[in-house]
């Protein structure tokens, strides 16, 4: 899933300052699921910016609402009515929603309300661990099911560097070693002959260096 | 069987009781001397004042209402009848039946019962009996009631007093001599540690000083507040006041007591008496008509294997039956109620609830005290009603015919406390399926007393208008139906608590699982031969355990329970033994672990043993010509705070069995305080009375302890004895916590106190009720009891279980509880991660939040976490809440 | 005018200790608002700062203690949510309201009256 975070209240401020009614929308998708942006987030926020404008004794309005995705045109098209209201769109989305949003309505500001952080998983209540790197052309069997190109700070193939030491990684002590975990994993899956194959240059093409990408999948399509 | 019953006394004892009985179908007549309900813990009494701040469980509570108010709307029904003002002019005894006159103010009645039920508590000591304390002659000599008056009342910040003492026992423990009685009454130690916290709250300066002879401060509350007096700088000397003086000229008050060997005279500003407690005469003359005599009154009464039957049909209950604090009062009410109590016949109830749509309001004039009529008709439109006493049988009657009539579902209750009356309200839903949900406007107590006359009207239309407009978000209670209960009961701890609870729901048909950790059953008991408050134990223990082998109990040991899965009604658990998991479902589970022994710093020879040591094999004391007791070996010490309570009860017990059997020998007890409280005082006299020593050491200063030439000596700080010399010492082990209480706790979702011991709820004060439903303790794993005490807890929780039981069988309506909406769950599982009793599940396949309404606590947690608030607390859904805050901050209502 | 004030009681502890209240001869001016929740894990940030917006200038929660709350972990959730609402209100510099949390076991009249003292 998309892990993000909302962005500081001082830049929201900045960018929603000029307009005097905005529509914050919500996201049920990941960004609910990540605890950032879903009905109760939006909601939250717009009450901040409320408060915000009135102790600036500035009008201001809000409306709220939150819909199932902003990544898909339905949903989108379904607040036309309330964006028309207001003079611009705070999304409480990912980046790919707030996108989404300003493409369906130009004309329209639309601005972020998070950081999009990275594509994870939920570690326990309240945390999340970056996991994929998107990177076109998954090497996890060749890995055992560790990403060296996102949890390896320098994305080798190759590794382990110089720099790891009792597990962690030399860029800080917070981050594992992704190169000590793979040959844990591999360990103990008993094919540790994986790790001294050594990786050709990875086509980082398929990765977004190749351009913006768009996946396509014919059969459902007429 | 449904049979009738007599009450006497409607204090907090008599009131519980009724509400038992009438719950399971009998027939109550609550007879009561005074005008009102409540007993000693009605404040509101006109002639005696009563206890309004109730000291328990730690804290100060409204002791009048958390006791009694609500007893009395629970106990509302047609099949009780309640007379106040009245008296029992006779009462015979005919062949298990008991005949009687009662003259009630308006009425008089002959009426024949199955069962008595002595409640009537006690009536206290008067001091002018002791007229050597000037008590009613010097106007500086007072009861702790009236110090507490006039600390309520401000009366004594205006004329501060520099020095107040306080003098303890004053008619108990009168070793027969003179006026009082020679019990100790059990709860006045606690009393004034609790006048001196109120007294130092408000003059934090006035020196105190307490004269006393032992400080019985058994219960793990009151040492919180000997703690706090000691850092008051409050002084505790041991000594016993044989007479106050007067100050010629200023007429103060004059103590002399003895102070390092010599006399000294001190004068105070006031003197505090703590008054004991004494049988009132009436019920004197009717214990005679049923040849019960006072001699046997003073002692303990029943056996300790059932201490509230004194023999069949006639029971006691309360303070009557041994002076005692209010918690333990009403875990004595429960185990005196558990056998006229059943498990019911297996009925569905067809009842068909009435969901109503209308709102209307619920106005009480408590008796005329507030000015509600001064409300109606200015905050909404809407039917209402205006009622003017607690929820009895003709109130409750007004309300249900006025949400009938006017199909009312949803209801503004404006009076008092919430916690007063919606039991009441409540019952209404349990009881009759009127499927009406109830707000209560607090106007009493958080209202007219607080803001005053003059601001009273502005506030309370606020208040009205907020919760209506928060009660139009509510949705009407969801009915609960049940249909697949299993009626077995599993038990956690097969100790003295755990078996005794397990006969006493075996004997009324329960089928019971006990569920033991050890390789035998009877806990720290099982090997005890020397009787303990005249029990052996050992052969105690072995006949419950073959009677539940032949009832066919399921009765496990090496057994440890690893998981709880499921709801109330309906819990699996998962029992591990040798390796193997066992299944097992449950309808109600009694946590009932005990405490574990703590040793203090103390080491083990052949010639120093603790009490479970000497308890277990008699012969030792054959061996012996001296023996001596050392209390609070393991026990209020850095390890181990609080007095374990039963130490001194057992080293009495052991030291009378030698003395008796061995007159010859020397036997001695080292102590701080003996813990002989309330009839336990009876042994303490015995024992002096038997030549066993007693040798008093200052609280924490252990004597030494010398093992010199095959003896053990013991040198002690009292400058009169030498040296005592020994064959045998015995420690008194303490009682800690369970360290499987951690456990336990984790897995049932129950709270633990500051101690370690198990957290009760603390406004269900009936004794052995966690918030939690369906889960129930017994026992020491609540805190330090004596064997009696013991056995009285398991019988209170048998009749909460059986209780519980039986409430499982109606069908019943959910007021408080969340719900999904499932169009809006992400199926994140935040509710899952936060809900602290682990009631969402998102089912695998099924992508959205459930919770169960029945296993939901209404705690509103998920609610306010759940992301795309697809969560709604019933009772509180969040449109509710802002809706009131907006009318609350508005200007006009 | 005399700032508004609201308080949020627990129906299970603070309750009952603002029900003992008037028995220490204690009252209350009519700026002070009373009103409840089943548990204060009931509050959410929206709630506190909504009560701000429509014009309350103190907001106060009352739960229970770390061991003592009737639902295990209520007053600690609410405890955070009231640290969060602090937070917000902090970064977006409004200086007029105050929002605060005060953990007390049932029926501890004393720290009541010191904390409506702080009033
Ligand atoms: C000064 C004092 C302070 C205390 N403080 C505390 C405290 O802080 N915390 C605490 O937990 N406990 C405290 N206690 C103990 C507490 O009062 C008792 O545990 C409790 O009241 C016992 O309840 P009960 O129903 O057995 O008796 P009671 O409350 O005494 O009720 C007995 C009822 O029976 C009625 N009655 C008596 N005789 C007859 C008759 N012949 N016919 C009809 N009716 C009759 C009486 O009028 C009364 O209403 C205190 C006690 C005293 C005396
Ligand atoms: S290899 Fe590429 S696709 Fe696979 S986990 Fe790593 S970044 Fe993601
Ligand atoms: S509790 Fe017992 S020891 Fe304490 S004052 Fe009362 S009678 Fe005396
Ligand atoms: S020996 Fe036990 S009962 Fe006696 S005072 Fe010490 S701890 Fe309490
Ligand atoms: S917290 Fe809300 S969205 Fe998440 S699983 Fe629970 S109900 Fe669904
Ligand atoms: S309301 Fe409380 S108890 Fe009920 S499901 Fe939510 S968190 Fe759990």
């Amino acid at each position: 899933m998309i892990v993000a975070e909302r962005k500081p209240i001082e830049e929201i401020i900045k960018m929603v300052e000029k307009h005097e009614s905005i529509l914050v929308l919500g996201c049920g998708g990941c960004v609910t699921v990540c605890l950032a942006g879903g009905e109760k987030e939006a909601e939250q926020l717009a009450t901040t910016l409320r408060l915000y404008f009135q102790k600036e004794n500035k009008p201001f309005k809000t409306i709220t609402t939150t819909i199932t995705r902003q990544c898909d045109p339905e949903y989108v098209k379904s607040v036309a009515e309330e964006v028309a209201k207001v003079d611009a769109v705070l999304s409480t989305a990912c980046g790919v929603g707030v996108q989404f949003m300003a493409e369906n309505y130009p004309g329209k500001w639309v601005y972020p309300a998070l950081n999009t952080k990275f594509a994870g998983a939920n570690l326990e209540l309240g945390v999340w661990g970056e996991r994929c790197g998107l990177c076109g052309e998954c090497i996890l069997h060749l890995t055992g099911g560790v990403c060296p190109v996102i949890r390896c700070s320098k994305s080798l193939l190759n590794g382990p560097c110089g720099g790891s030491q009792n597990g962690k990684c030399e860029v800080s002590s917070e981050i594992d070693c992704a190169w000590q975990l793979i040959y844990d994993r591999l360990k103990s899956l008993n094919s540790l002959d994986l790790i001294l194959k050594i990786q050709p240059p990875k086509d980082w093409s398929k990765a977004r260096d190749g351009g913006p990408r768009k996946v396509v999948k014919e059969e459902v399509r007429l | 069987m449904t049979k009738s019953y007599l009450v006497i006394g409607a204090g907090a004892v008599g009131l519980q009781i009724a509400q038992d009985l009438k719950e399971n179908g009998h027939e109550v007549w609550l007879v009561e001397e005074s005008t009102m309900p409540g007993g000693k813990f009605n404040s509101q009494k006109p002639l005696e004042p009563g206890i309004n701040l109730a000291y328990f469980s730690g804290t100060y509570h409204p002791g009048d209402y958390l006791f009694t108010s609500k007893a009395v709307s629970l106990m509302a029904s047609k099949r009780v009848k309640v007379l106040y003002g009245s008296k029992i002019s006779v009462i015979k005894e005919e062949e298990g039946k008991f005949y009687t006159e009662i003259i009630a103010p308006k009425e008089n009645y002959t009426k024949v019962f199955d069962g008595v039920y002595f409640t009537p508590g006690f009536i206290p000591f008067n001091p002018e009996e002791k007229a050597e304390y000037l008590y009613g002659i010097n106007n500086f000599v007072l009861t702790g009631l009236e110090l507490e008056n006039l600390l309520k009342t401000g009366e004594l910040k205006k004329n501060p007093p520099e020095k107040v003492a306080f003098i303890q026992c004053v008619g108990s423990r009168n070793n027969g001599i003179g006026p009082g009685k020679p019990y100790c009454s059990g709860f006045c130690c606690l009393y004034s540690l609790k006048e001196i916290d109120l007294l130092k709250k408000v003059l934090p300066d006035t020196i105190v000083k307490v004269f006393y002879l032992d400080l019985r401060l058994y219960n793990k509350g009151a040492e919180k507040l000997y703690q706090k007096a000691v850092e008051n700088n409050v002084s505790f000397i041991r000594n016993m006041i044989s007479a106050i003086k007067e100050e010629p000229k200023s007429y103060k008050p004059i103590i002399r007591y003895l102070n390092n060997g010599r006399f000294k005279d001190e004068l105070f500003d006031l003197v505090v008496l703590a008054q004991g407690a004494e049988l009132s005469p009436n019920i004197k003359t009717l214990l005679a008509r049923l040849n019960i005599t006072e001699n046997e009154l003073l002692e303990f009464y029943g056996t300790p294997e059932n201490p509230h039957q004194i023999r069949p049909g006639i029971y006691f209950a309360g303070s009557f039956l041994n002076p005692m604090d209010g918690a333990d009062s009403m875990v004595s009410a429960g185990a005196a109620a558990f056998p006229q109590i059943n498990l019911k016949e297996s009925v569905q109830s067809t009842m068909e609830i009435k969901y109503f749509t209308n709102t209307g309001i619920i106005f009480c004039n408590c008796r005329g005290s507030l000015p509600v009529d001064e409300l109606k008709g200015t905050v909404a439109d809407l039917p209402s009603i205006t009622i003017s006493d607690c929820l009895n049988e003709d109130e409750l009657g007004k309300v249900r015919s006025f949400l009938l009539d006017n199909q009312i579902g949803k209801a503004v209750f404006a009076g008092c406390s919430k916690i007063k009356i919606m039991p009441g309200l409540e019952k209404l839903a349990y009881e009759e399926s009127i499927g009406a949900r109830f707000e209560v406007v607090n106007l009493k107590e958080q209202g007219y007393s607080l803001y005053g006359k003059e601001k009273f009207k502005a506030i309370a239309q606020k208040l009205l208008a907020g919760a209506l407009a928060r009660l139009k978000f509510s949705t009407t209670p969801a009915l609960k139906v049940k249909n697949d209960i299993t009626f077995d009961v599993v038990i956690i701890g097969g100790g003295l608590a755990g078996l005794k609870a397990a006969e006493a729901l075996t004997e009324k048909g329960v089928s019971v699982t006990v569920v033991e950790k050890q390789d035998s059953f009877g806990g720290k008991h099982k090997n005890k031969v020397i009787p303990l408050e005249g029990i052996n134990l050992k052969e105690f223990i072995e006949k419950i355990v073959l009677k539940l082998e032949n009832r066919g109990a399921l009765l496990l040991k090496n057994a440890e329970i690893v998981e709880v899965s499921g709801a109330p009604g309906n819990y699996q658990l998962i029992i591990e033994r040798f390796g193997k998991r066992l299944n097992i479902n449950a309808a109600a589970v009694i946590l009932a672990t005990g405490t574990q022994n703590s040793y203090g710093h103390y080491r083990k020879t052949s010639q120093i043993i603790f009490q479970e040591d000497l308890f277990s094999s008699a012969d030792l004391l054959s061996q012996c010509d001296s023996i001596g007791f050392l209390q609070c070996a393991g026990s209020r010490n850095d390890l181990n705070p609080i007095c374990s309570r039963n130490c001194c009860v057992s080293s009495l017990d052991a030291a009378i069995y030698v003395k008796e059997k061995f007159p010859e020998k020397d036997v001695f007890i080292f102590h701080q305080d003996i813990m002989a409280y309330g009839k336990y005082e009876y042994k303490y006299l015995k024992a002096r009375e038997l030549g066993i020593k007693f040798v008093v050491y200052n609280r924490g200063q252990y004597p030494e302890i010398k093992s010199i030439g095959g003896k053990i000596q013991v040198v002690t700080n009292e400058n009169y004895l030498d040296d005592v010399v020994l064959d045998l010492l015995v420690l008194a082990e303490g009682a800690v916590p369970n360290k499987e209480n951690e456990k336990l706790a984790e897995l049932f979702r129950v709270g633990l106190d500051e101690f370690g011991f198990l957290r009760e709820s603390h406004q269900d004060i009936s004794g052995g009720y966690f918030p939690k439903w369906g889960v129930f303790v017994a026992g020491e794993a609540q805190g330090p009891k004596t064997v009696r005490e013991i056995l009285s807890s398991a019988q209170n929780t048998a009749k909460n279980v059986l209780t519980y039981l039986n409430q499982l069988q109606n069908s019943q309506l959910k007021v408080n509880y969340s719900e999904v909406i499932e169009e809006k769950c992400a199926a994140c599982l935040t509710c899952v991660r936060v809900c602290p009793y682990s009631v969402p599940v998102v089912i695998n396949g099924k992508n959205v939040a459930y919770i169960d309404p029945i296993s939901c606590q209404g705690c509103g947690i998920c609610a306010s976490e759940c992301p795309n608030k697809a969560i709604v607390q019933n009772n509180r859904p969040h449109q509710g809440v802002l809706a009131e805050i907006r009318v609350l901050a508005g200007e006009g209502k | 005018m005399a700032a508004k004030v609201l308080i949020y009681q627990c129906s299970y502890c603070s309750y009952l200790t603002f029900d003992l209240l008037s028995q220490y001869k204690v009252s209350l001016q009519d700026n002070i608002f009373l009103t409840d929740l089943p548990c204060t894990g009931t509050i959410s940030v929206n709630m506190l700062l909504e009560a701000v917006e429509n014009g309350f200038e103190k907001v106060l929660v009352l739960g229970g203690t770390g061991n003592d709350c009737r639902f295990l972990k209520g007053s600690q959730r609410a405890q955070k949510r009231v640290e969060e609402a602090v937070k917000i209100l902090r970064e977006i510099g409004y200086d007029k309201a105050s929002i605060a949390f005060y953990g007390l076991k049932p029926g501890d009249v004393d720290s009541l009256k010191n904390i409506l003292n702080t009033i």
